[in-house]
């Protein structure tokens, strides 16, 4: 890897940074990976360890209250790790990629909580301006705020990307080959810790037998993620009318029934508020 | 607590019907609400996120346009006044802020000074629910669909997943953060509270939510693999672990052992979740080079 493709890594790293607080339209590890193979001239490699990172990291990134390991630092230093081992888009070079960005995104993960205790800063600063009743002074701020959020994953992937090479080709040299193949393996286990984050947030009880219904058209009919979407989108439309027409007949049903009734639903709303204590 | 607390928001926001907070553009003009929507897509919220009063000073960036238009002519003790307004607590979702911006500049254009207080209230009111919405659509189910046929691309090295994933995520996100600006703006506060909006709202979830867990049936097929290579000797036959499951349902452990994993995060916070990471690596290859799995 020369100085040249380790710097415009980093600059690369410094613009998701920046997207990742602002604009929001990179984020994640399939859209921050493909450049990184672009300047490293192994766009298939890339493509692949992004992909898998895609689906490990599907969840992740919007937990409220506690800081996500980091997924930007993380595709883009695990991109170059497999990309510049010279094991390519083999299963071992993808596992090995996987492996460096886990490490990287735990290791960065720390620096982004230090990176918020910074920006605490700004807020005696935004007072500050506002006493002035300057409107444009706010953008001062902002400026700063850019810059900041650009170096804090510029230079630590500098650092990683230009120094791996030679600890990475080490150690991958070091580790047995059937270990290396194995930890292959296992990777591809991972897209399940993924989807089930992802699980967690949609999952209702209810909602079982339409995961079953994806499952089906996958294994059995062997659909892929498209066609599979357009299904699923036309079926669930349908089902939302046919739950429309059957709320509407249970509300004629129940307007019949309840009329002159209003003073019990006061006392239901009642009872509702000391649910909620 | 909180219940109480948005019952008062919420018979605030009931007051402010009266008074028809509706954008009418006789202040404000086309082009300041193109600019509030420009400096929330170029700045974000997340860039001067503080801990105590979170997202404030990029709502206060993003909605200063229209604020020096309202306050062009106004003594500095007014326009301190309205920064200070908007650098009360404020913590929404990117897009969804859209038209929390909208529907306070409507307010701020039609509200006398002394009844400010409305735009704090429909703020406050607005930006939990909206947040809600925002996450459960924009940043899990959308984020999630458009990742998944991206990476079914990437897998094969098809330079095209990327490119899909960028425009299916981005087309939908930033319509709706533009849109949410300019129609948060004209149709004002009853937009999200008449009830035929929340309706609409919630069949977007739905829907969302339905087609989402769809998808993800479709990708624990796709993309989980688990193959056991064990072979167990019966007599001269030899029977294959995996050929025996697949007669049962194919992709059977796939699906197990993500249903585990995801009744596992009932117990296990969520903040350990980097290392079960490590933990299938660890183990899965410790079976692998034992041979149990292939």
């Amino acid at each position: 890897m020369s100085f040249m493709q380790a710097l415009l890594i980093a600059l690369w790293a410094g613009y998701c940074s920046y997207d990742d607080e602002g604009p929001q339209m990179l984020r994640r590890p399939l859209l921050v990976g493909p450049l990184v193979g672009l300047i490293l001239g192994d766009m298939k490699t890339a493509l692949i360890v992004s992909g898998t990172l895609e689906l490990m990291w599907m969840g992740l990134g919007n937990m409220a209250g506690y800081q996500t390991p980091d997924m930007i630092v993380g595709t883009i230093v695990g991109v170059s790790v497999s990309i510049t081992s010279g094991t390519g888009a083999t299963p071992q070079g993808i596992a090995a990629g996987v492996a460096a960005a886990t490490t990287v995104a735990v290791l960065v993960q720390q620096l982004l909580l230090f990176a918020r205790f910074v920006r605490q800063l700004f807020e005696p600063w935004a007072d500050k301006i506002a006493l002035t009743g300057n409107f444009d002074g706010i953008m001062k701020i902002n400026i700063v705020a850019v810059i900041f959020q650009f170096l804090l994953r510029a230079i630590p992937t500098f650092l990683v990307v230009f120094f791996q090479k030679g600890v990475v080709d080490k150690i991958l040299a070091v580790i047995p080959k059937n270990i290396l193949s194995g930890l292959g393996v296992a990777a591809s286990i991972l897209p399940a810790v993924g989807l089930a984050i992802l699980m967690t947030m949609m999952m209702k009880p209810s909602l079982w037998p339409f995961l079953i219904l994806g499952f089906v058209l996958s294994t059995y009919l062997k659909l892929g993620v498209l066609p599979v979407t357009l299904i699923a989108l036309s079926f669930s439309v349908i089902y939302m009318f046919l739950m429309e027409i059957m709320d509407t007949q249970k509300e004629q049903q129940t307007i019949k029934s309840n009329t002159g009734q209003s003073d019990n639903n006061n006392s239901s709303d009642e009872d509702d508020e000391e649910y909620d204590l | 607590m909180n219940k109480k607390e948005d019952k008062v928001i919420e018979k605030e926001l009931k007051d402010n019907k009266n008074t028809q907070n509706k954008g009418t553009y006789q202040k404000i003009t086309r082009s300041d609400l193109n600019k509030i929507y420009w400096r929330l897509q170029i700045f974000g919220l997340g860039l001067t996120a503080t801990n105590d009063n979170m997202q404030a000073i990029g709502f206060l960036t993003a909605i200063t346009p229209a604020l020096k238009r309202l306050y062009a002519k106004a003594d500095v003790k007014t326009r301190v006044k309205a920064m200070q307004r908007h650098l009360a607590m404020f913590l929404s979702q990117n897009t969804a802020t859209g038209m929390i911006l909208g529907i306070t500049t409507a307010i701020e254009e039609t509200t006398n000074e002394d009844e400010k207080e409305a735009v704090v209230a429909v703020k406050a009111g607005m930006m939990g629910p909206l947040a809600g919405i925002g996450d459960s659509v924009f940043k899990i189910t959308i984020q999630a669909i458009a990742g998944s046929i991206g990476a079914a691309y990437a897998l094969k090295g098809n330079f095209l997943g990327p490119i899909l994933m960028f425009l299916i995520y981005n087309a939908i996100n930033i319509f709706i953060k533009y849109y949410g600006v300019i129609a948060g703006y004209e149709k004002g506060i009853q937009y999200i509270q008449s009830g035929e909006q929340a309706k609409v709202l919630q069949k977007i979830i739905n829907i969302a939510t339905m087609v989402g867990v769809i998808v993800l049936g479709s990708l624990i097929a796709q993309y989980v693999k688990i193959n056991v290579g064990t072979a167990i000797k019966a007599g001269k036959s030899v029977i294959k672990v995996q050929k025996l499951l697949d007669n049962i349902m194919p992709k059977l452990l796939p699906l197990l052992f993500t249903i585990f994993l995801y009744k596992l995060q009932d117990v296990m916070p969520r903040k350990y979740m980097i290392w079960l990471i490590f933990g299938i690596l660890a183990i899965g290859t410790v079976l692998a080079v034992a041979g149990i799995l292939v």
